[in-house]
């Protein structure tokens, strides 16, 4: 049986006089902390704009967690509550286009329950996730893949130009929007920022394993965590791309082309002494990328766009060009520009 | 006079083979077994099976079988939905997808097959040069995609040198070196390299460069053995004992590292600690330790190991030199071969071979086939000519090996005095078999002579042995002298081919006297 709390009680209420809650909802595209918040769909009173709130559930925090402090997990979990609004504020003053970002904020007060305070987040709605958009038979919706991985990729020199590094970007994070015609990053829950202290950052990596660049997955860290933080995006950006096409990411086509001996989970020694492998791993994905894209163009364009981006080696990750030149090498303006004149040309069947 | 080598001392230099082989015989595993395990794994993985329950689709099924293959959650029945679900929806998926698919269903995840450069060996059939070439010209376009591996840098080295082309092989070696030079696997082969190609000095260059030197018992057992053949001391013989006993490293990743310290114990004099060296390096052996025992135990007859029951990969060195031992000359010619296309570039198999070949099976075909393919990568080497010589010779192609002495004639003042001493009883095996006794006989005597004088033991008897045979061949009247001659010469010989030859020729005597 579910326990009503305040954060369960939400239907019928009108937050921040322009928001009225509809109907609960299970889950939604790129939602974080599923298990400390309860989801709904409101509407705006004034613009009938259907959105998605995300409620925190305080009283989610006194289940049982064996050997974990009930403090502890109060902390971890307002601390991330105010982590992600803060981050999200931010992305909105900045007015970052491509990254789902919210509408609005703050606390209901309910009066009736032990615990009456409900912290909300209001977000744009997004269709799905771009996983249920996705095809990844050879030559199909290629126009739309590159237009849509164009948006993400504006979207994380968007992040990027505001000194945040996504560290997340996987394909359940990229949300559709307007027919799909528009691409965004959502859930900016593990990022990191320059100017907001992210409660979960520990220097280590603060993404998601299961897409993590090699050199996180043997270990090696570059010593300059401001430095690292891009390259990890710009790994992860690229890995997406690859998804975005033959439906494995570079992790998992990294793992599918390793040799076992050679793989994180047997490799304990150093990363320079595997990298040479990994780098020969790194090849024959890349080659088995490239096989699957039909039109020859776009083969050679799209494997060297993923060279760049998820080269193996940290230190050489990155455009050539922007290697060479002052800035950072992890810039992503290149990227952007070739997605750009691919997506177009073959949006006007040029290519 | 055909002859085995002119190797004095075996040292447990690295064997050179292509990056799949090496890894196949395990030498390039990490040596700590220990691994990262991704944390919550069960939990990351009911995330996606969640998001694929509650909204199958291709993309979401692809996430799900994505990050079960990398965390390595092979047997979930909702992983096995989502390939079902791809396999229903076969249109929609890519080749990978489809081949992961097919992974997961056949259970096959620790096979690799697309890796690797260069997927078979050559085959030493028809066509080696020609298929040699195609290699390269493949390995070539793969670098022109790919110019920073240095694995496929090391690949197209071998290659070079498997042609006989050192300066092109070296060159990409330097290249793959420049890439990465703390890499066992590129280290190894490039020491190999160097020395095949008598630049050891350039070879302990690299070797001393390594960062992992002192932590990578491989390495540690290449430094020792090339400071032995530039008679060095080694630097890291303290830390390579150490390293030994520290009980932190299987027994075969010190399988080299013990056998490069008995070697070095055994020629120091120290018998006894030498002989625990070499056990240790039994219980875990590789091809190059086994092989280092059976030559060790052909060294020195009281140093002997039960090698019987051990079984290696790539045993074709240490089977060719316990055959030769134990005169078993069909095996010692069959294990030979199969060294020679495991490592081509190596003349050991080649000599090895054509010896036994025309000494021992008169083989000639044989012995002319294998000398033609060892001068493919090594087109100088006076020995292999040398053999290349006897079996024209032997075979009465007096026309070829005339010609071919005549070639290599003016090399000879520049040769080491072992060679001179080969070449010479050859001469006179030419001039025997042109009918010119005399004469050939004088140059058998000046080789015996010189060998007896710069104390090659062996040379001595085999220059002894090979004009016994021409006495017999050619029906002179020497051949009682000859006979008795050799037999007081080599009477405390040890080598088991001088005893089993010399019976060969006395039988051979004997029946010719008999008719």
């Amino acid at each position: 049986m579910e326990i009503v709390t305040a954060a369960h009680s939400l239907r019928g209420q009108i937050l921040n006089e322009k928001w009225k809650v509809t109907k609960r909802i299970d889950s939604y595209p790129g939602a974080t902390g599923g298990f400390f918040s309860v989801c709904y769909e409101v509407q705006n009173l004034e613009t009938k704009q259907i959105a998605f709130l995300k409620a925190l559930n305080f009283e989610a925090f006194f289940q049982l967690f064996p050997g974990r402090s009930i403090i502890e997990i109060i902390h971890e979990q307002t601390q991330a509550y105010k982590y992600e609004r803060d981050i999200l504020l931010l992305c909105k003053s900045k007015r970052l286009s491509k990254v789902s970002t919210i509408l609005d904020e703050g606390e209901l007060y309910l009066s009736n329950f032990t615990i009456p305070n409900v912290p909300f987040l209001i977000f744009e709605l997004a269709e799905m996730d771009v996983r249920n958009k996705l095809n990844f038979a050879a030559n199909l919706d290629n126009a739309w893949k590159l237009q849509s991985l164009h948006d993400i990729a504006v979207g994380l020199r968007q992040l990027h130009s505001a000194k945040i590094t996504h560290q997340d970007l996987k394909p359940s994070n990229v949300l559709l929007y307007h027919d799909s015609t528009i691409s965004k990053i959502g859930d900016l829950g593990r990022s990191l920022c320059e100017s907001i202290q992210a409660p979960h950052d520990n220097g280590a990596f603060t993404g998601d394993f299961r897409y993590a660049p090699p050199e996180l997955l043997y270990g090696y860290y570059l010593e300059d965590a401001s430095i690292r933080k891009y390259a990890t995006d710009c790994y992860l950006f690229g890995s997406l791309l690859v998804f975005y096409f033959i439906g494995l990411n570079m992790t998992s086509l990294l793992a599918k082309n390793i040799n076992k001996d050679f793989k994180w989970s047997k490799w304990h020694g150093a990363y320079t002494d595997v990298q040479s492998y990994v780098l020969e791993a790194f090849n024959a994905s890349l080659t088995e990328f490239k096989s699957q894209i039909e039109n020859e163009t776009l083969q050679e364009e799209l494997g060297r766009i993923v060279e760049y981006l998820c080269f193996p080696i940290p230190e050489k990750r990155g455009h050539p060009r922007s290697i060479k030149l002052r800035g950072s090498q992890y810039n992503l303006e290149r990227f952007i520009t070739r997605l750009d004149y691919l997506s177009k040309k073959l949006k006007y069947k040029l290519l | 006079m055909a002859i085995i080598n002119s190797l004095n001392r075996r040292r447990v230099i690295p064997n050179w083979r292509d990056f799949k082989s090496t890894l196949e015989n395990g030498e390039l595993k990490c040596q700590l077994d220990k691994s990262f395990k991704i944390p919550n794994s069960d939990r990351l993985l009911q995330e996606r099976i969640d998001d694929f329950l509650n909204s199958s689709s291709i993309g979401t099924a692809a996430d799900l079988v994505s990050v079960a293959y990398v965390l390595e959650k092979y047997e979930n029945p909702d992983v096995k939905k989502a390939l079902d679900y791809i396999e229903e929806n076969k249109k929609s998926a890519s080749q990978s997808l489809k081949d992961l698919g097919e992974k997961f269903r056949s259970q096959k995840f620790v096979d690799q097959d697309k890796q690797i450069i260069q997927d078979k060996p050559i085959s030493p059939e028809e066509n080696y040069i020609l298929n040699i070439r195609t290699k390269i010209g493949q390995i070539k376009k793969y670098l022109r995609l790919y110019p920073i591996n240095p694995i496929a840098w090391v690949e197209i080295s071998r290659l070079y040198s498997m042609l006989g082309q050192k300066t092109q092989s070296e060159k990409a070696m330097k290249i793959a070196l420049t890439l990465d030079p703390n890499n066992r696997f590129i280290i190894r082969s490039a020491v190999r390299l160097f020395i095949h190609n008598d630049k050891a000095d350039e070879a302990y260059y690299y070797i001393r460069k390594t960062e992992s030197l002192k932590f990578d018992p491989w390495l540690l057992s290449t430094e020792i053995a090339t400071s032995c053949i530039l008679e060095r001391r080694p630097k890291f013989v303290k830390e390579s004992v150490s390293l030994i006993d520290s009980g932190n490293f299987s027994n075969f990743s010190i399988t080299e590292l013990s056998s490069s310290l008995g070697t070095l114990e055994f020629y120091e004099g120290s018998s006894k600690k030498s002989k625990g060296f070499f056990r240790k390096s039994l219980l875990a052996p590789n091809d190059n330790s086994l092989a280092q025992v059976e030559w060790i135990s052909k060294e020195d007859r009281s140093l002997q190991f039960n090698t019987d029951k051990i079984t290696i990969k790539n045993p074709q060195e240490a089977y060719a030199i316990k055959s030769f031992e134990d005169c078993n000359w069909n095996r010692a010619l069959h294990y030979s071969e199969s060294w020679l296309n495991d490592i081509p570039f190596s003349t050991r198999p080649v000599l090895i071979g054509s010896f036994v070949a025309e000494t021992f099976l008169d083989d000639n075909e044989k012995a002319m086939q294998l000398c033609k393919r060892g001068l493919i990568a090594n087109p100088n080497d006076i020995i292999v000519q040398n053999n290349l010589i006897c079996s024209y010779a032997q075979a009465n192609m007096l026309d070829d090996a005339v010609q071919l002495l005549e070639r290599i004639k003016p090399e000879i003042p520049d040769l080491s005095d072992e060679n001179k001493i080969v070449l010479q009883a050859t001469t006179g095996l030419i001039l025997f078999r042109l009918g010119e006794y005399e004469k050939g006989r004088e140059l058998y005597m000046k080789a015996i002579e010189n060998a007896k004088n710069g104390k090659f033991e062996y040379l001595k008897n085999m220059a002894h042995l090979h004009l016994t045979r021409e006495e017999i061949n050619a029906k002179t009247d020497q051949i009682e002298s000859a006979i008795t001659k050799t037999e007081k010469e080599i009477l405390n010989s040890t080598d088991s081919d001088v005893k089993e030859l010399f019976k060969i020729i006395k039988k051979k005597y004997e029946s010719e006297k008999n008719k």
